[in-house]
């Protein structure tokens, strides 16, 4: 019998059963699944308004101010409780290398024709990316200014150097500031800059 | 006048490089070592101008950027005034964050900004009528077999002339899509700094003009060689009253606050002028979206309709 209620007929149902829980138990009594079927005529304001028209940071009742006491000195302990809108600088010394191995940057622009600065996270730009259908792996050394294709040279003859049995085929692309290495070199490259001090 | 010579004899004296950094240096100058005679008048422009006595300290609007390890220094904008009665529409100096005002320009990135922005917007109505929408066909137009010709059904089907259309486009189709974050915000600073580096971005200290008339704007633009169509950007969406009336009636001289500053209004527009704080909001909230920690969840996630 209940399957072959139309959406009409549960909405009929559901009315009565709202009409009665009005009258039994008030508005606020009722459940929300039955809301969904109720008819109009039915729906009356809620007794709590809306979050958003709340009034902001002010108590409706003027004497719970009396109960309050104002106090901001704990509030340090609620900003650091916040996320971070940028990553903090840490505070080691320029070269310097911390027990997780993160080596403070030490070069300063103007030192080389080149510089490669850190990321927003502090690390070392130089990155693999795996090209899955080419099955290729290109390491890429990305926001370099000044003099890029000057630290492409020596890349490619640091490179060679390291790895004399394999060609490095490595392409310097200006406009976006970026230097292309087929293959996986990430290390060697994170490794000859950390030398560098960058 | 005297000053002038006198500031660059202290250039000559401490070798400066005069064309890079002359009309800077000469301004610190005229900052340290004689204040008080020291007007608004640009003094790099020739020796005969008459430099107005006034006892008003410089504005110099300097920021502590972290950019210590950086090569592209921060940029120098003059400070203007939209008022024509001053003596000079220079009024001060402001530094301006390298990663915004003078980053790599991206022209790909400036591109795919701008076809985003006409795009996403777009709703293709071209429209063609299905098999069974054009008007008739129900019959099969001559027996199957017997006759020597080919087999059909319908005389609207897609191999008849006057028949339906196959994979046709339908209206309607939205072409809605979204640029990854990284993008967007790239595209600002790329076109933030193509603008700067043109000389097309103009800072001024507020908008306030001293009449609501429209030629008075025009005529502003065009001693000031701003081109026909100026944008200018406030921090807040409530302009002031005269440059609101004034620019009503012109087509080509927009406002914007900074929330609605894109890649588009920026191309489409001959000169951006910014109000100084309009320039340090966008540099505020470029660089809080350049080095957030979320950066990557920002540009990873997919866009909910």
């Amino acid at each position: 019998m209940a399957m072959r209620l139309s959406v009409g007929g549960l909405r009929q149902l559901n009315k009565a059963c709202v009409r009665v829980a009005v009258m039994e138990k008030g508005v606020t009594a009722v459940g929300r699944g039955m809301w969904k079927y109720t008819s109009r005529d039915l729906h009356t304001t809620t007794a709590t308004p809306s979050y958003s028209k709340l009034p902001r940071l002010q108590h409706t009742i003027s004497e719970s101010y009396e109960q309050v006491e104002v106090s901001t000195a704990e509030w340090p302990y609620v900003e650091r409780l916040l996320p971070y809108t940028t990553i903090p600088k840490p505070s080691s010394n320029p070269g310097e290398v911390t027990p997780s191995g993160w080596v403070a940057p030490s070069a300063q622009p103007g030192d080389y024709p080149y510089f490669v600065p850190r990321a927003a996270s502090h690390m070392m730009p130089v990155y693999v990316e795996h090209e899955p259908i080419l099955n290729r792996f290109v390491t890429r050394v990305k926001h370099v200014e000044g003099d890029i294709f000057a630290l492409g040279e020596e890349l490619q003859e640091h490179l060679t150097r390291l790895f004399p049995s394999k060609y490095i085929i490595l392409r310097v692309h200006e406009p976006h500031q970026v230097i292309h290495i087929k293959g996986q070199f990430v290390g060697a490259v994170k490794e000859f800059l950390f030398k560098k001090g960058f | 006048m005297t000053f002038i010579s006198d500031a660059n004899a202290y250039l000559r004296r401490y070798n400066h490089d005069f064309h890079k950094v002359g009309r800077v240096l000469k301004i610190q100058y005229l900052v340290n070592i004689c204040p008080q005679t020291f007007g608004t008048s640009p003094g790099w422009q020739s020796e005969a101008v008459a430099v107005p006595q006034s006892l008003a300290a410089p504005l110099i609007l300097d920021e502590n950027f972290n950019i210590d390890r950086k090569v592209v220094e921060k940029r120098e904008a003059w400070i203007e005034t939209l008022d024509t009665s001053a003596p000079s529409h220079q009024v001060g100096l402001i530094h301006l964050h390298p990663k915004v005002f003078a980053d790599y320009p991206r022209l790909d990135i400036i591109h795919e900004n701008a076809v985003w922005q006409q795009k996403f917007r777009m709703v293709n109505t071209a429209h063609t009528k299905l098999r069974s929408e054009v008007r008739g066909g129900g019959k099969k137009p001559h027996p199957q077999k017997g006759l020597g010709r080919a087999r059909h059904g319908s005389i609207r089907s897609p191999l008849w002339v006057g028949g339906g259309r196959a994979h046709g486009p339908r209206a309607f189709t939205t072409q809605f899509y979204m640029l990854p974050f990284a993008k967007r915000i790239r595209g600002l600073t790329s076109t933030l700094s193509a603008k700067f580096s043109q000389d097309d971005l103009k800072i001024v200290e507020n908008l306030d003009l001293p009449s609501d008339e429209a030629g008075y704007l025009e005529k502003l633009c065009e001693e000031r060689c701003w081109g026909p169509s100026v944008l200018f950007v406030d921090d807040t969406d409530l302009m002031p009253r005269n440059i609101t009336i004034a620019t009503d009636t012109i087509q080509h001289v927009n406002l914007m606050p900074v929330y609605g500053l894109n890649v588009h209004s920026m191309l489409k527009h001959e000169t951006l002028v910014l109000t100084v704080s309009a320039a340090r909001r966008i540099e505020e909230r470029l660089l809080y979206h350049l080095n957030r920690p979320d950066f990557y969840k920002m540009n990873n996630e997919r866009f909910k309709k």
